[in-house]
């Protein structure tokens, strides 16, 4: 028998609490993880704006804390069309409106001239003509709000003909629907108004070179390169520092309780751990054997962390309904070593205090008690 | 169990002078004045009332606990000049307890080698060890048993055997016959006397039975917690 036997031996005593330990930590970490998979998806679904419109270059009014915002007028997105480089400009306005089934269900108005329709796949029918009360439904929204071609969708007393259902691969804009800019614009009351510009650039034109020399001309106006356009948000960065902040609020609340409950089995313990110092274990062995069981049930927790997050989602999902493409439907699995790391650093930390009691007891003061 | 040649330079010379032990704040008193000396080899019994301090005494003199006042040395060696308790005890002392204190979870040969996995040596050798032991206390059979599933008398051979596996030079044993029945109770000090190796260990039992008392070379006797330099 070695420390290692040990340790197993120690946590296959009780095999029904040491599941709920891991289970404890399990949860910990998958609420850890399914913050930070809220979060990279948050800021996903603006960054991955690229993808459904090609753009290179996204222009804004200066200053804007948020993407939702109306501030840019046509004229403007015309002066930009002239700019050197500039091939094509497309002109973006979308918020969120209360439909049947979904009171946050966001509404995109866009420039459907042949350059942009194509970047969008029909997978039913075809996109909305501009001028015309037509919609096109993303492939989420169209099961969740019951839409099918044909199928009428009201929108602020607006009835809107769904023409087509479509996928983008863009979660935010699969769950929501498109429409002609005109139409959007009217709906929403704003008219020549919009929420940005996007700019596609001749091959080999520098997009960070456009930016800069938009904000010089312009200086009501903001550009920047597509791909860094999320961090213009405050209110975005400030989302994610916020679930950051929740993320490692919720692991180590978690842990704490885990390692509570944790901390009252060792103390139950701390005859064995006497013993063991009584018949000439070190300080460092005990220590590691205490470590190595809390690391070891910390695995486990980690391990399940995914499936454990999956299940909290499907529990969530009749709550999710309405921010539907804001929440992840999804674990993200490449933020699983973060998660991973987080949980068993916490996990050592949480362990030092048990260890400190353990060696601290003089073993004498136990054994040599009835 | 023959009593096998015994080599009295093995056993571990022990000289205790003025020990005081107090807890709670210095509330509660629970050694004064204590002197003992050991030669190597001995065996002696301490007697003495329950709560008369004997216990706190093994404590001290195996260094699982530290004196407010007095001196403890081993072969010379003073204990305070011992940096690493656990390894000196490890080396050096067996101790038995009045609760066996075996770990339940644990197989009756797991816990007789618990000591060894501080050691460096291979799996088999210390099984081979632990079983050795268990064949000489007859306790085969009961290897692979839970120690939770172990009579009581079983349990306190086991814990001997533990204390013994180590082949320590000083054996500390605290009532180690007070929850047996008289037939195990002779057995077990039979084994602790001879233990199954060719060396002979210093053996300091403390006791309240007379009959146990009687089978060490000497006896002194200990009352609210004083041991008299001689007794």
């Amino acid at each position: 028998m070695g420390s290692l036997h040990l340790l197993f031996r120690d946590l296959l005593r009780q095999p029904a609490l040491t599941v709920a330990y891991a289970f404890g930590i399990g949860v910990g970490a998958a609420t850890y993880l399914l913050l930070l998979s809220a979060t990279h998806h948050f800021s996903a679904q603006f960054a991955d704006s690229k993808r459904l419109f090609g753009a290179d270059v996204v222009v804004q009014r200066a200053r804007a804390s948020s993407p939702f915002m109306w501030q840019l007028r046509s004229a403007e997105a015309t002066k930009l069309a002239s700019l050197p480089g500039v091939e094509s400009v497309i002109r973006v306005a979308f918020g969120p409106v209360d439909v049947v089934g979904d009171r946050f269900f966001l509404f995109f108005g866009l420039d459907l001239d042949p350059k942009v329709a194509p970047k969008i796949r029909s997978l039913q029918g075809r996109m909305p003509l501009p001028g015309t009360a037509e919609a096109a439904v993303g492939i989420f929204a169209a099961p969740r709000l019951g839409l099918n071609l044909g199928s009428t969708l009201l929108v602020r007393e607006v009835p809107l003909q769904i023409v087509g259902i479509y996928q983008c691969g863009h979660s935010l804009l699969d769950h929501g629907a498109i429409a002609p800019l005109d139409v959007v614009q009217r709906i929403f009351d704003r008219y020549d108004q919009l929420s940005a510009v996007l700019l596609d650039l001749a091959p080999g034109t520098d997009p960070e070179q456009v930016a800069r020399t938009i904000t010089q001309e312009f200086p009501s106006l903001e550009a920047t390169p597509t791909e860094s356009w999320i961090s213009l948000y405050g209110s975005v960065r400030l989302v994610e520092s916020y679930t950051g902040t929740i993320g490692v609020i919720a692991v180590t609340v978690a842990l704490l309780a885990v390692l509570s409950i944790l901390q009252v089995s060792l103390m139950a313990r701390l005859r064995e751990f006497a013993i063991l110092r009584a018949v000439g274990w070190s300080r460092f062995r005990v220590t590691t054997l205490v470590v190595g069981e809390t690391l070891l049930l910390a695995v486990f927790g980690v391990l399940l962390a995914p499936a454990i997050g999956e299940w909290i989602l499907f529990l969530l999902r009749p709550l999710n309904r309405e921010a539907a493409g804001f929440v992840t439907d999804h674990v993200d699995l490449t933020l699983w070593p973060r998660t991973a790391l987080v949980t068993l650093v916490a996990a050592l930390a949480g362990s030092l205090l048990p260890v400190l009691r353990v060696l601290r007891t003089p073993p004498a003061r136990i054994l040599c008690a009835p | 169990m023959s009593n096998k040649l015994l080599s009295p330079a093995f056993g571990l010379a022990l000289e205790a002078r003025g020990l005081r032990k107090t807890f709670e704040d210095g509330l509660v008193v629970a050694l004064e004045r204590a002197d003992l000396s050991l030669g190597p080899g001995e065996r002696v019994a301490i007697m003495g009332p329950t709560g008369c301090g004997k216990s706190t005494l093994l404590a001290l003199l195996c260094l699982l606990e530290l004196p407010d006042a007095g001196e403890i040395s081993f072969d010379g060696l003073s204990a305070q000049a011992i940096k690493n308790p656990e390894r000196w005890r490890l080396e050096n002392v067996g101790i038995v307890f009045q609760f066996h204190h075996l770990l339940p979870h644990l197989t009756a040969l797991e816990n007789v080698t618990l000591p060894l996995v501080a050691r460096p040596m291979r799996q088999s050798e210390r099984e081979q060890r632990g079983m050795d032991l268990l064949e000489g206390f007859k306790l085969t059979h009961r290897a692979h048993t839970l120690a939770a599933k172990l009579s009581g008398g079983e349990r306190q051979l086991v814990a001997l055997a533990r204390a013994l596996v180590n082949q320590p030079r000083l054996v500390l044993a605290d009532e180690p016959t007070g929850s047996l029945d008289s037939k195990t109770g002779v057995l077990l000090l039979d084994y602790l006397f001879n233990p199954p190796y060719s060396l002979q260990p210093t053996i300091l039992l403390v006791t309240h039975d007379p009959a146990v008392a009687a089978r060490a070379d000497r006896v002194i006797r200990m009352r609210d917690g004083v041991l008299p330099e001689e007794s």
